[in-house]
């Protein structure tokens, strides 16, 4: 292979700092007319690739000879989607296929004779009436304890969700987002979490450095429907 | 067609990219002995020993410049002897893919019996492009020393 000196290398004209968007003065080239911005420009982009008209050296060469040598790592495309939220203290994950829409908070119209039971009211979502229902109820879930508010900065969302014909919504002290994950990622609850009455997930999911439960939303929307009968 | 430009000496050359594999950085290879000059080496693909064939050293006979943009264009050679092997064609200012219509290619009408691989032709902004057939890059004899027909 023949080599090529930097000195090789012919100099750049910077004409975007000149006479382009860049330049100090107010921009003059008459190509702006043609191309808006600079980096529309074949000049630029032609400079651009000039940028890798450097010889390679034998580091790289080296790097890439290990790179390409690695066997090809199947990816495991056999994924789940979950959306990862907070109710309170404690991070939940739902199948994101049942999720409609994340809005901002909404304000809640209450409904008479709903004390103590799921139901919290009625939203508009999009110029139609849902059912607002607290999950947290429904999982027996406390308000939350620590303090979240200094940390970052947090928005309590509404959920929408819907399987079948049945849709509600829920509010949630925070949406982190969607989540995917391995089928091994999921592992079995404990024992102990999953005999109590509380418990409506299928799973845990190690995120971060929590342990996040993983709803059953068949069994989500069933308690939620039977809550309200 | 979108084709994958490159270029060799001075002269402007493309393959349809619906051919190429894999567009690899310059790595090191393994001397060949006994195989002819432009079969620069051999690599480790994935696992696959792949060969390397400097296409500047093919039609130039001047070994392609060590820079960045000098590119292994992976792509599925087919065998005389039936079945596709992975071939590594080294190139020059492997930086630009092209849409160029299939029927822009028109036949130059010449051929040389030592260069079947080039015939097509089409002109673009940047000049004469010429098309490289890749079934005729390697001739049958050198492919029987580089894919024994048993490895096959």
């Amino acid at each position: 292979m023949t080599t090529r000196n930097d000195n090789d290398a012919p100099q750049l004209d910077d004409c975007w700092n000149r006479i382009g968007v860049w330049s100090k003065d107010q921009a003059s080239c008459p190509e702006l007319e043609q191309v808006i911005h600079c980096r529309n420009c074949s000049l630029y982009s032609a400079a651009g690739r000039q940028v890798l008209d450097r010889p390679t050296s034998a580091d790289y060469r080296r790097e890439w000879t290990e790179r390409f040598a690695e066997p090809r790592t199947k990816e495991n495309c056999d994924t789940q989607s979950t959306l990862l939220f907070r109710l309170g203290d404690e991070w939940l994950a739902l199948q994101s296929s049942c999720i409609d829409e994340i809005t901002p908070l909404r304000s809640i119209h209450s409904l008479p004779h709903t004390e103590g039971t799921l139901v919290k009211g009625l939203v508009n979502i999009r110029g139609e009436l849902k059912l607002c229902v607290s999950l947290g109820a429904l999982l027996q879930l406390d308000k939350a304890h620590e303090d979240y508010i200094d940390d970052r900065e947090i928005h309590e969302r509404m959920i929408s969700i819907s399987l079948d014909d049945q849709s509600f919504v829920f509010p949630a002290s925070e949406v982190h987002g969607i989540h995917h994950h391995g089928e091994d990622a999921l592992q079995a609850s404990p024992v102990t979490v999953s005999r109590s009455k509380s418990s409506f997930t299928t799973g845990v999911l190690k995120w971060r450095d929590r342990h996040i439960g993983v709803l059953d939303t068949e069994l989500i929307f069933y308690a939620l429907a039977k809550g309200l009968q | 067609m979108l084709m994958l430009l490159f270029q060799l000496g001075n002269s402007r050359y493309a393959v349809p990219a619906r051919e190429v594999v894999e567009i690899a950085s310059m790595v090191e290879l393994e001397p060949l002995p006994g195989t002819p000059d432009y079969i620069t080496g051999l690599f480790n693909y994935r696992g696959q020993h792949v060969p390397v064939l400097d296409l500047c050293l093919l039609i130039n006979k001047q070994a392609c410049c060590n820079l960045i943009t000098t590119r292994m264009i992976l792509v599925d050679f087919p065998l005389v002897t039936g079945g596709t092997r992975t071939l590594g064609l080294l190139a020059e200012r492997v930086t630009e893919t092209m849409i160029i219509d299939e029927q822009d290619f028109t036949d130059t009408g010449i051929r040389i019996p030592d260069a079947p691989f080039i015939g097509r032709a089409t002109h673009s902004e940047q000049g004469l492009v010429q098309q490289l057939s890749i079934t005729e890059l390697v001739p049958a004899d050198v492919q029987s020393h580089l894919y024994p027909v048993e490895a096959v």
